[in-house]
């Protein structure tokens, strides 16, 4: 019966409508399965979503300095003002090492490259979900969520930055005597490695800290804290780690004890003579456990990492083994923190 | 032709168990709830994620396979919590399967919500690229459509202003034309995208609908029969997870609404479980759909009359009562209402144990073919409150006949046919 029911006009004129474009031809196959496990990361698909990647980025810059009154500024001004905070305290009352570095040159230098890294993890540990909808609502490479949160804080990394050249023209030796202020060399080309070091780590620390956010709700309080530990876990940023606080050494101290309780001059030579080995026993043991501490701050990449920073930007020696150590640390936690991060993924839409 | 979809037994498993030892929905687990599962059920192994206590298996999805071509448009029609979104964020990838496995050729845009991403601090062209990129397109495909985007959004005068000021019908408007203008080989679209005021809603569903023609493959979720109908010619009806049937759409769109519940032709209402609203001073016992001749029949041609028959009991005494017939297509739309006292002035007193026997003739129907619900209501006097009121009380169902006599009738969906009558002369001054 249906058959004397003709279509009719409506349905051709349809057709011959000029506007109706063509659809689109790609003819990539994707194949859905159900995933678990450990696996590492698709950078096919990180490439192909990467102005992705550069939109969160610019969206996540712009966000902050759309409606702040001194814009681009505010990167340079907590560094800046922490400078100014630990020159007074950590510069001229505890007078802490620096290698003969003058103190704001000293922090500074080391302060915007931990600023970038402390914010850079804190901001990726929270990104997922900051951005939830970008995970539930629409696909996108989760992985990508994270990284454009570095990448945003790599961006007022690169003004500090900028700043901080203007200020070490200020610095520059002009005479091969002195060592502590801006050595003009190659070795500053050093600066770039590094910091390419330093966003590998945030990245993955970062990614790792995001998926552990979403897997354990009430992890992002403990965010903050984790944070400030590391910071003082990375003396490098306000001190020389290289060697113990010079001034108070402890043979000195000894000595003076010891002098009074001497009477002869034979009792007097061998009071001083135990006096002396006593002193450098105590003093080697100081020596002994400081060296305990500083293996155990080498775990900390950002050690190694601030340090080397610091000596290829002003021109001086790097710490190549410290770095080398910090490299490894680095590589791994880059690619540890991914596969965790990817591990989790398949979970997050069902969690958040 | 390429098989752009290929779906094989695909199921999706959600744990859902007891609470965790604080009291937590076990689905984001607190560390602190960790630390103490772990002292507190050590044999138990963490990895698995159960939750303390038994853990229930929830299959939003079981065995579901189909494969779609390039060029369809499907339809994705069932009840609420039946898995269609969750068949779409499989197809999505925003969530994995717990088994099977999915082929997909082609790039897949996904419209599961309007304006995902978007930043109020942003202005409108700002929040047009990220969105536009979200969903993926790339910069230069962004740039060619923008101008088309804003024009199909009807705000180009706030292009540069930040959304924050926008208001809530602007923001779903500008969100609905970046995703409008999404060009991928495959779209999935969910729900209610078309949001807006009538005008903008027509808009998008006349986008919709130029969509499904030109030849994307296109898997469409809706809730909408009418949509539905008009959009896709085939579709797919998901009960509990499960697939039900895979046909064309009239087909789907008809037996889902069978499922719903409502009764064709001929239903007894005094089912105490019957949903049903008024006051209760009367009440329907019974009603019947017949044709003119008598009998109790559901189905009719187009133009063929019927009548309504019903018989209802009083427990209270009422003065001037009479009923409305409203009848409503299958997406719940009016049609018409027909009046017992403006149309038919058929009032009567009831006196408590009283029945009244009503009958209401339609001499000629002028529907197009469909399936349509009768509400039934008794009301009295001008009162705002009914008497007795019972929704999609039993539907009838019009097929296609030859009513005007020529053979033919137009196969667009339309509500309603009117009869005409045609001249032509030839003027060659």
């Amino acid at each position: 019966m249906r058959e004397m029911l003709m279509d009719d006009t409506e349905t051709s004129a349809a057709q011959s409508e000029p506007e109706v474009a063509k659809p689109p031809q790609a003819n990539r196959g994707i194949v859905i399965r159900p995933r678990s496990g450990w696996a590492f990361i698709n950078i096919a698909e990180l490439w192909r979503y990467r102005e992705l990647l550069f939109f969160l980025t610019w969206r996540d810059v712009k966000i902050r300095y759309k409606q702040s009154l001194l814009g681009i500024l505010w990167a340079v001004i907590q560094p800046t003002l922490y400078m100014v905070v630990f020159t007074i305290i950590f510069g001229k009352m505890a007078k802490v090492p620096t290698d003969g570095i003058p103190y704001p040159l000293f922090s500074f230098s080391a302060l915007i490259l931990w600023n970038f890294y402390a914010v850079g993890i804190a901001q990726a540990g929270n990104s997922l979900l900051v951005s939830a909808p970008l995970v539930t609502k629409v696909y996108v490479p989760r992985l990508t969520i994270p990284f454009a949160s570095v990448g945003s804080a790599l961006f007022d990394f690169f003004v500090a930055f900028t700043v901080l050249l203007m200020v070490m023209v200020f610095y520059i030796n002009f005479t091969s005597a002195d060592t502590s202020g801006v050595i003009v060399g190659p070795i500053m080309l050093m600066v770039f490695p590094i910091l390419f070091l330093t966003i590998l780590l945030a990245l993955g620390v970062g990614t790792m800290l995001a998926a552990l956010n979403v897997a354990y709700r009430d992890f992002k309080h403990t965010i903050p804290f984790l944070v400030q530990l590391w910071m003082f876990s990375t003396p490098a940023i306000y001190m020389s780690v290289d060697e113990p606080a010079a001034d108070a050494s402890p043979p000195a101290v000894v000595q003076q004890d010891v002098k009074p309780a001497e009477t002869t001059d034979s009792d007097k030579t061998i009071a001083n003579a135990v006096a002396q080995s006593e002193a450098s026993r105590e003093d080697s043991e100081e020596m002994g456990m400081w060296a305990y501490v500083k293996e155990g701050l080498q775990l900390n990449p950002m050690n190694g990492l601030i340090s080397s920073f610091r000596a290829a930007l002003l021109g001086h020696p790097l710490p190549w083994q410290e770095l080398g150590y910090s490299t490894l640390v680095v590589v791994f936690g880059f690619v540890f923190g991914c596969m965790y991060f990817y591990r989790l993924e398949p979970k997050f839409a069902d969690i958040i | 032709m390429v098989t752009r979809i290929k779906v094989e037994n695909i199921s999706k498993c959600y744990r859902i168990g007891q609470k965790s030892s604080s009291g937590n929905d076990p689905r984001y687990r607190m560390l602190r709830d960790v630390l103490m599962d772990a002292v507190t059920a050590p044999i138990r192994n963490l990895r698995s994620g159960a939750a303390l206590g038994r853990v229930e298996d929830f299959w939003s999805l079981s065995d579901v396979s189909f494969d779609v071509q390039e060029g369809d448009a499907l339809a994705i029609v069932g009840a609420n919590g039946a898995g269609k979104s969750t068949l779409l964020k499989i197809l999505t990838q925003i969530t994995t399967p717990t088994r099977g496995r999915v082929d997909l050729r082609g790039r897949v845009g996904s419209l599961l919500e309007v304006g995902t991403g978007f930043h109020p601090e942003l202005t409108g062209r700002e929040n047009i690229f990220l969105n536009g990129s979200i969903l993926g397109m790339t910069r230069s495909e962004i740039k060619s459509q923008f101008d088309r985007i804003v024009d199909f959004a009807g705000i180009e005068k706030f292009i540069e202003t930040p959304v924050k000021r926008y208001s809530s019908g602007m923001k779903v408007r500008l969100g609905f034309a970046v995703a409008a203008h999404l060009d991928l080989e495959i779209l999935l679209i969910d729900e209610v995208l078309a949001v807006g005021d009538t005008e903008f809603q027509r808009k998008c569903m006349g986008k919709m609908d130029e969509v499904a023609q030109s030849g994307r493959t296109v898997l469409f979720v809706s809730h909408n029969m009418a949509a539905v109908e008009n959009l896709c010619p085939r579709a797919l009806l998901l009960d509990h997870g499960r697939l039900l049937l895979d046909a064309s759409s009239r087909e789907v769109v008809s037996t889902y609404l069978l499922r719903l519940g409502t009764t064709t032709g001929t239903r007894d209402l005094t089912d105490p479980t019957i949903a049903r609203a008024g006051t209760g001073k009367v009440r329907f016992e019974h009603i019947d759909i017949k044709n003119l001749s008598g009998a109790s029949i559901a189905t009719f041609g187009m133009g063929e009359g019927l009548h309504i028959h019903t018989v209802m009991r009083a427990e209270q005494e009422v003065q001037g009562a009479f009923a409305n017939f409203i009848i409503s297509d299958s997406r719940g739309d009016l049609i018409t209402i027909i009046h017992g006292s403006d149309q038919g002035d058929t009032r009567f007193n009831l006196v408590p144990g009283q029945r009244q026997i009503l009958d209401c003739r339609l001499p000629r129907l002028n529907l197009h073919p469909g399936i349509y619900a009768v509400s039934a209501e008794i009301r009295s006097g001008y009162a705002p409150k009914a008497i007795d009121h019972i929704e999609r009380a039993v539907s009838f169902e019009v097929i296609p006949s030859d009513v005007f006599g020529t053979g033919k009738h137009p196969k667009k969906a339309q509500k309603i046919f009117l009869e005409s009558e045609w001249s032509s002369t030839a003027d060659f001054s």
